[in-house]
């Protein structure tokens, strides 16, 4: 199930909030614990085995580790080393086997077998979680969690199951024990969870719809604003697309009464890569930080060390993020820029204007885009081409004239909306009026209408970190 | 201090907001509940989900969930409502696409051109090429130009529409020259000032028919077809088509429906009025549906300007196969037509000039053509169709052929037999 859905909105949510509102103190986890599954099945009514095995085998294993402390750190070790091992074979056989296989197929002798796995939904965020809870309990940084309830809420809990954020259990651990639920705080997740909708649907999808038209176009006869126009389109969509799904996630969160870290902080107006990365899917970096950076030695090593520590987390996000080589390239790409940022390029950027670090940030970004929405890096490589004036292209052409043109008061809004800009003129708006109770109502509440006039007749409505 | 305290304004207003919101999801939700679902969509002009029933296979693989969802937004309360609402906003922020409709200017709107279907394309053409090879029946053929080529210049600034006129021109080269191709371009955009296209809906008016007719007549071996004057009887001025409920963009304009009465008939039917007597048209005939089993004295079908689909009041829509048998005797003797609805209000221009005209549409169609060709002793084949239409028709070969596929069939018959 999608937040951004009929079925989410008028049936889910209704029902799992009236009855996680009514439901005693002690029987909050186990309802959210409840729905959770049904939200995850629903989608995937058969992997949800996968997941309950998933919270079953890493609940028992913190359990385990918290044990062997007592009688050693080696032994404790040997304990996550297998828990580890577990988890990132399961992730490794669902997401890459068929990329391995395929790829060892074409130089082995002998073949592997073609096994026909898709990729069950969210497998990559909740791996990760439950990754980051067997990792603190050994390094003692958090409590073991006793109770598999509460445990299996924190792993299946339906505003960041599907699509992160990647909640780190020691940051949630205390709001699983004990949380407080206030009225205010119910009112204002519902306002974020409508920004993020808004996001999503209005401007995602909309965006993604010129997208994929876009992009159905064959390249040789492509123009060059077309070409553009597919690496905007795609730079708005899967900023607003990913982005409002984390606000929807925080907002959700709220209304249950839990506090996530916030996922995003306005990637667009970065004015390095390096600073584009820390504000862009801000818990996935935090992750690689904690758990593969920082223990590979991190950057308090020799240069040379150093480099490799950068390249083994960058090729893991660009993994991470599909099993494919286009993503491994995106991957190693901003390895390779942000490497020379560090030590050489950042110094002499700083002096510049601020205007060409933007320029030069957003060109970065939106490169790395292109490489990780295509197909492949073939078709990466033709669009780059075109975009920068390689080979025999109209300039312009009527489809990217059309497509400009009708979405260039979208494309205007979407702009504001990717900098703090529009939130701030918004608040600021609202505070006019005499009366701002009744402006925030209906400011929100024609977000809110105008996002289900879109969901009742939506023709595109894609996630996609969904494939992640 | 004053930024303090309109913080803490815009907090509270926005924690009303969100309780309201909230509110309004429980309302919404109880009314989806107690709001009785609805079988049709007259402003969709489509059937709309119901409630899917439950079984452990439907929820495995995930069919319930999906129906769940489709049954839930198409049964949500107001669904037409929140549908302008959509189009609207999206004009607002000048959008003039929608669900591969564009609104054009003079409130026309207009069916995106379809792309051939190359595989089937290629298919048909070489169906239609070996029916005209092997036979000596005389062949027609009179694909029309779409609304989006023949009044392109009202399309929206920059629509990005494909070229219709290069897919009929290869077209006309690909067609066996025992085929009579009859080329309407120059006829419908000599009148294009002249609503030969509705507003609303994808077909052609009944005058655009007429003015086709007139082309067509000569190559038919129809002589002076102005010969007969026609009384025009509107019989709706309030239909909107399926490209405005297609888009769901609104309305600007209404479309108009027009029935041509031959003069004769016209006269003769309102003094018989006068007399309480019943008229004899000048053409008598049946229109027989034969699937359906079902006849009538009367090409039109006034009941269906009662629903969404007005433009269906031209022989009540779409069928299989329609036989119209006449008293006529003109020497042409039985004209076959393969057609898609653009026929439907064209074919009465025709009547007088058959003995009899049996129409197949080859979408609902699976009979066996030679056999229908030698018991209806037909004389003359039509192929009439709009362009989209034929570009994108993934049924016509198999229905000229059919006979291949039946002889495949007991070949793989005959090899499981070994």
């Amino acid at each position: 199930m999608v937040f951004s859905s009929i079925i989410f909105i008028f049936a889910f949510l209704p029902i799992t909030l009236l009855l996680y509102y009514i439901a005693p103190e002690i029987l909050k986890n186990p309802v959210l614990l409840i729905f959770s599954l049904i939200f995850y099945a629903w989608g995937e009514p058969v992997y949800v085995v996968l997941m309950i095995f998933s919270i079953i085998f890493n609940y028992v294993m913190g359990l385990d580790i918290q044990e062997r402390l007592k009688i050693g750190k080696q032994t404790a070790k040997r304990s996550l080393i297998f828990t580890i091992v577990v988890d990132i074979g399961l992730l490794g056989f669902f997401k890459y086997y068929g990329f391995v296989s395929s790829n060892l197929n074409a130089v082995l002798p002998f073949s592997l077998p073609e096994i026909d796995v898709t990729l069950p939904v969210g497998i990559s965020f909740y791996t990760f979680q439950t990754l980051s809870y067997v990792i603190d309990v050994y390094r003692g940084e958090t409590k073991v969690q006793k109770n598999i309830i509460a445990f299996g809420t924190y792993v299946t809990m339906f505003p960041q199951l599907i699509a992160g954020p990647i909640v780190q259990y020691k940051d949630i651990d205390e709001q699983l024990r004990n949380r407080s639920l206030s009225g205010d705080q119910i009112g204002e997740g519902a306002v974020q969870f409508i920004r993020g909708l808004t996001k999503k649907v209005i401007f995602a999808n909309t965006i993604g719809s010129v997208f994929s038209t876009l992009s159905a176009q064959s390249i040789d006869e492509m123009s060059v604003l077309s070409a553009w126009m597919i690496c905007i389109a795609y730079t708005f969509q899967i900023y607003f697309d990913f982005g409002g799904y984390s606000d929807m996630a925080l907002g959700l969160g709220k209304m249950l009464g839990f506090r996530f870290l916030p996922n995003f902080d306005y990637p667009y107006v970065s004015l390095s890569a390096t600073e584009f990365w820390r504000r862009w899917h801000i818990s996935l970096g935090t992750w690689f930080r904690e758990y593969v950076y920082i223990p590979l030695g991190g950057s308090y090593v020799n240069p040379a060390r150093h480099i490799r520590n950068m390249f083994v987390v960058w090729l893991c996000t660009g993994l991470w993020h599909g099993a494919d080589w286009n993503f491994v390239f995106w991957g190693l790409y901003y390895g390779v820029i942000l490497t020379v940022e560090k030590y050489f390029l950042l110094k002499y950027l700083e002096k510049t204007p601020r205007i060409v670090q933007h320029v030069y940030a957003l060109l970065i970004v939106m490169i790395g885009w292109v490489f990780f929405s295509s197909p492949d890096l073939g078709t990466a490589g033709s669009l780059l081409g075109v975009m920068f004036g390689f080979g025999e292209h109209a300039l312009a052409d009527s489809t990217g004239l059309y497509y400009l043109t009708s979405n260039l008061l979208l494309i205007g809004v979407m702009i504001l909306a990717s900098g703090p800009i529009l939130h701030r003129a918004l608040d600021r708006f609202i505070v006019l009026f005499r009366y701002p109770k009744a402006a925030a109502t209906v400011c929100y509440l024609a977000m809110f209408l105008l996002c289900i006039a879109f969901l009742v007749n939506e023709t595109y409505n894609p996630f996609l970190y969904f494939r992640f | 201090m004053q930024r303090e305290k309109d913080k803490k304004k815009l907090k509270k207003g926005e924690i009303l907001a969100g309780w309201i919101v909230i509110i309004l999801i429980f309302v919404i939700t109880v009314a989806n509940i107690v709001l009785p679902d609805r079988d049709f969509s007259e402003k969709e002009n489509r059937m709309l989900a119901q409630r899917p029933e439950l079984s452990v296979t439907s929820l495995f693989d995930g069919r319930f969930m999906s129906h769940s969802e489709s049954w839930l937004s198409d049964q949500f309360a107001l669904r037409d409502l929140w549908i302008s609402v959509r189009s609207r906003f999206q004009l607002l922020m000048g959008k003039n696409d929608s669900n591969g409709v564009y609104r054009g200017e003079r409130g026309y709107l207009f069916q995106a051109p379809s792309e051939p279907d190359e595989e089937h394309l290629s298919a048909n053409i070489e169906a239609i090429n070996a029916l005209a090879e092997n036979t000596d029946l005389r062949i027609f053929m009179m694909v029309t130009p779409t609304a989006a080529n023949i009044l392109s210049e009202y399309l929206p600034a920059f629509a990005p529409v494909t070229d219709q006129n290069e897919y009929l021109t290869a077209l006309k080269e690909k067609i066996s020259s025992n085929i009579q191709y009859i080329d309407l371009y120059d006829t419908l955009k000599e009148h294009e000032s002249d609503y030969i296209y509705y507003y609303t809906d994808h077909h052609w008016t009944t005058k655009g028919a007429y003015y086709a007719f007139l082309t067509a007549a000569p190559l038919l071996g129809i002589q002076n077809p102005e010969e007969i004057s026609y009384a025009r009887y509107a019989v709706t001025d309030s239909f909107a088509g399926t490209l405005a409920s297609r888009s769901g963009f609104p309305l600007k304009k209404e479309d108009t429906i027009e029935i041509w009465v031959p003069e004769e008939d016209a006269a003769a039917a309102e003094s018989s009025q006068e007399d309480g007597g019943t008229y004899q048209p000048s053409v008598r005939y049946v229109v027989d549906y034969v699937e359906e089993e079902k006849k009538s004295a009367d090409l039109y079908d006034s009941e269906k300007l009662e629903g969404a689909d007005k433009y269906a009041v031209f022989f009540g829509g779409n069928y299989p196969q329609i036989r119209i048998t006449t008293t006529n005797d003109s020497g042409r003797g039985t004209l076959l037509i393969f057609k898609d609805s653009y026929a439907n209000c064209f074919v009465p221009f025709l009547l007088p000039y058959y003995d009899e005209i049996v129409m197949i549409d080859p979408r609902y169609y699976y009979g066996d053509i030679s056999e229908l060709i030698s018991t209806e002793k037909i004389t003359n084949i039509l192929f009439l169709y709009n362009a989209d239409t034929f570009f994108e028709d993934t049924s016509l070969a198999d229905v000229l052929a059919p006979q291949s596929a039946e002889q495949t069939g007991v070949q793989a018959e005959e090899q499981t037999g070994e």
